[in-house]
């Protein structure tokens, strides 16, 4: 008889979800799902709303990643009223942007994943946390402490507070960056630029020790990826063209509009999961498998375009070859990342046309109809709006990260767990909580945010459960 | 300088959760000093030596401003009966792991404080019994209301004493 396991509440996560690890006859794990548990709907209430407050509304999605919201809705906004921004409003987003990245990356690193990898998959789980981990390694805890609250100063510095600020708006943003607040970010810089030095270091002391087989085989598989490209390919986050790779990092086709999103991407839905299955609509479902985020970003560009970086980032493909394939290797991309956001954020900070008082176009409605689309933390975001002529909302869609990445959670996770859960499991063995651990481990490469991607409100536990093959319950496990 | 830090915790937006955030903002305009939102200008006081901090949910980050303090208050809403009345708690440093990574309790936030920079501050909490706490609410229910001259009176107290609680 076939056995169900279920990781419930899923750990170290943003939201609500379980896993559930599905066994034959036989005892052979035939499948993984990850099942999120929580709706909020928020397309449905922003219906009949003026398109200047969808930043307000939208942002409310999430505390981790508002500013992702804010942007893409402004972003739409500036479509809506056919305005091209002022150049300083242009690079104060991307320095708004910049600063949400690092802050959720350190987040994602320091205290979300560090306890796994730093402490081992294996270590007591009592001690697998925040506090064992700040007790373990004190000096990278409070590097990472630190190194999160630089950015979130800076979105407070420039959207007058860190959670829910809406100072971007259609047509620009609402201040400019005072002088006081560029040489408060100037002066922090060389404490941000150390701790990630000292991340860097230390994970790949990891990668050459504990850790080098995960970065090559967790979670691998092929797929095609996402993101955002700058001029000759470069990196990007705001502006820029949308491309689509392959698993070898080749390009498919012409840069995508933004507003033909629907062409490229569709979304299917099956019934264990509020979580939506978007994928590329060309090669159906579920062959459409694509990933967005860090290890995307990374695979599509051609170069990043600032010097530690593009180092960083050559070393990463000397390490794990040309294209990231397996999706532990998220990990080191958001270091990575962490590192572009530095030098971005100098790079920003240094230039006077930052300082012009010009920081907004204005005009009335135009357009009927638009797409925003930036790159979130977690990956490419899109807002689809449209509008009726008094400018209130009759249409929204919202394609968040961890949806377009739902695909290849799963994939990762039915990996993981072929790679790790003995195979066929006997009747009644118990799965050793490691084990249990490493397949959670999968579903935290992706950082997923489930507020977001489900547009709900909450915090995420993990539940495992074993089913057989009739579907009924044998064994759970929840943390 | 040695300083005292209050922290309102909850959400406005969900109704008595925003209590906290409600009475840290009469502590703000009391001193005289700006409400920041998060803890990433820890070194700013405000007037009296009083720093505010407003936040939705305790994190890590605030065992840096929490370790230079010389005494804390915590503001919170907590689900209670209607009997219940706001009461002050002391708090010792929690000497492990509890709760998730997003939320922590002040005890744990006291215990890494304590971990990470050897130093944690005399603190108690403020709970405020809350009954609504539903999203996209704003405003406090009939029985908190009632319970906000107490609350009130705890807090201008805690800043009265000025350590004579420790």
């Amino acid at each position: 008889m076939g056995r169900l396991v279920c990781i419930d509440p899923v750990t170290r996560i943003e939201g609500q979800a379980r896993i559930s690890l599905h066994l034959d006859d036989a005892g052979v794990l035939v499948d993984a799902r990850l099942h999120v548990l929580e709706v909020r709907g928020f397309e449905a209430f922003c219906v009949g709303r003026p398109f200047t407050d969808m930043g307000a509304i939208t942002s409310r999605i999430c505390g981790i990643c508002p500013v992702s919201h804010l942007l893409a809705a402004a972003r739409a906004g500036d479509q809506l009223l056919a305005v091209t921004i002022p150049a300083a409003a242009r690079q104060l987003r991307e320095l708004l942007n910049l600063a949400q990245i690092l802050q959720s990356h350190a987040l994602s690193f320091f205290h979300l994943s560090c306890p796994d990898l730093l402490l081992g998959w294996d270590s007591d789980p009592a001690r697998r946390n925040l506090f064992g981990l700040m007790a373990a390694e004190p000096d990278l805890a409070r590097a990472g402490i630190r190194l999160r609250q630089f950015g979130q100063r800076i979105i407070e510095l420039l959207a007058g507070r860190a959670i829910h600020g809406l100072w971007a708006v259609p047509g620009g943003v609402l201040t400019p960056l005072g002088l006081e607040a560029q040489a408060w970010i100037l002066d922090r810089l060389p404490e941000a630029r150390a701790a990630a030095r000292l991340a860097l270091e230390r994970y790949k002391t990891l990668l050459d020790g504990p850790l080098q087989q995960e970065q090559s085989r967790f979670g691998r598989f092929p797929s095609l990826f996402l993101a955002l490209v700058g001029p000759q390919g470069r990196w990007a986050h705001l502006d820029g063209d949308l491309r689509l790779a392959d698993a070898a990092g080749g390009w498919i086709g012409e840069p995508i509009d933004p507003l033909a999103y629907g062409e490229l991407i569709a979304e299917a839905v099956e019934p264990w999961s509020y979580l939506k299955f978007p994928y590329i609509r060309s090669l159906g479902y579920p062959e459409g498998i694509y990933r967005v985020g860090p290890l995307a970003r990374l695979n599509v560009c051609r170069g990043i375009g600032t010097p530690w970086a593009e180092a960083e980032l050559v070393e990463l493909r000397q390490r794990s070859g040309p294209v990231l394939l397996a999706s532990f290797a998220y990990h080191h991309a958001r270091l990575v990342e962490i590192v572009v956001c530095l030098e971005a954020i100098e790079r920003l900070v240094e230039d006077p046309g930052l300082r012009s008082a010009q920081v907004r176009a204005k005009a009335s409605l135009n357009r009927w109809e638009a797409v925003g689309v930036s790159e979130a933390p977690r990956g490419t975001l899109f807002h689809h709006y449209r509008v009726d002529p008094d400018g209130l909302i009759t249409h929204v869609n919202l394609i968040i990260a961890t949806g377009q990445n739902n695909l290849a959670i799963n994939r990762t996770l039915l990996q993981v767990a072929q790679a790790t859960i003995p195979s066929p499991l006997a009747a009644n063995a118990e799965i050793p909580e490691a084990i249990l651990n490493r397949v959670e481990a999968g579903l935290r490469c992706f950082d997923p945010c489930l507020s977001c991607s489900t547009h709900a409100a909450g915090q995420m536990p993990l539940l495992v459960q074993l089913i057989d093959a009739r579907g009924e319950l044998l064994a759970e496990r929840s943390r | 300088m040695a300083l005292d830090l209050v922290i309102g915790i909850g959400n406005p937006l969900r109704g008595d959760d925003g209590v906290g955030p409600h009475l840290a903002a009469t502590v703000a305009a009391s001193v005289a000093t700006a409400v920041a939102t998060t803890v990433s200008s820890p070194g700013s006081a405000g007037h009296g030596g009083v720093q505010v901090l407003v936040v939705h949910q305790l994190t890590p980050e605030l065992a840096e401003p929490l370790s230079e303090a010389r005494r804390a208050l915590f503001l919170d809403a907590w689900l209670a009966s209607t009997a219940s009345r706001p009461c002050l708690q002391p708090l010792r440093p929690a000497p492990h792991w509890e709760g998730s990574s997003h939320r922590l309790t002040p005890a744990v936030l006291l215990g890494l404080a304590d971990l990470l920079y050897g130093a944690t501050p005399t603190a108690q909490l403020l709970l405020v019994p809350a009954f609504v706490m539903e999203p996209m609410a704003e405003g406090f229910s009939p029985p908190l209301r009632r319970g906000l001259p107490r609350a009130r009176r705890l807090l201008a107290q805690w800043l009265a004493s000025g350590g004579d609680d420790a």
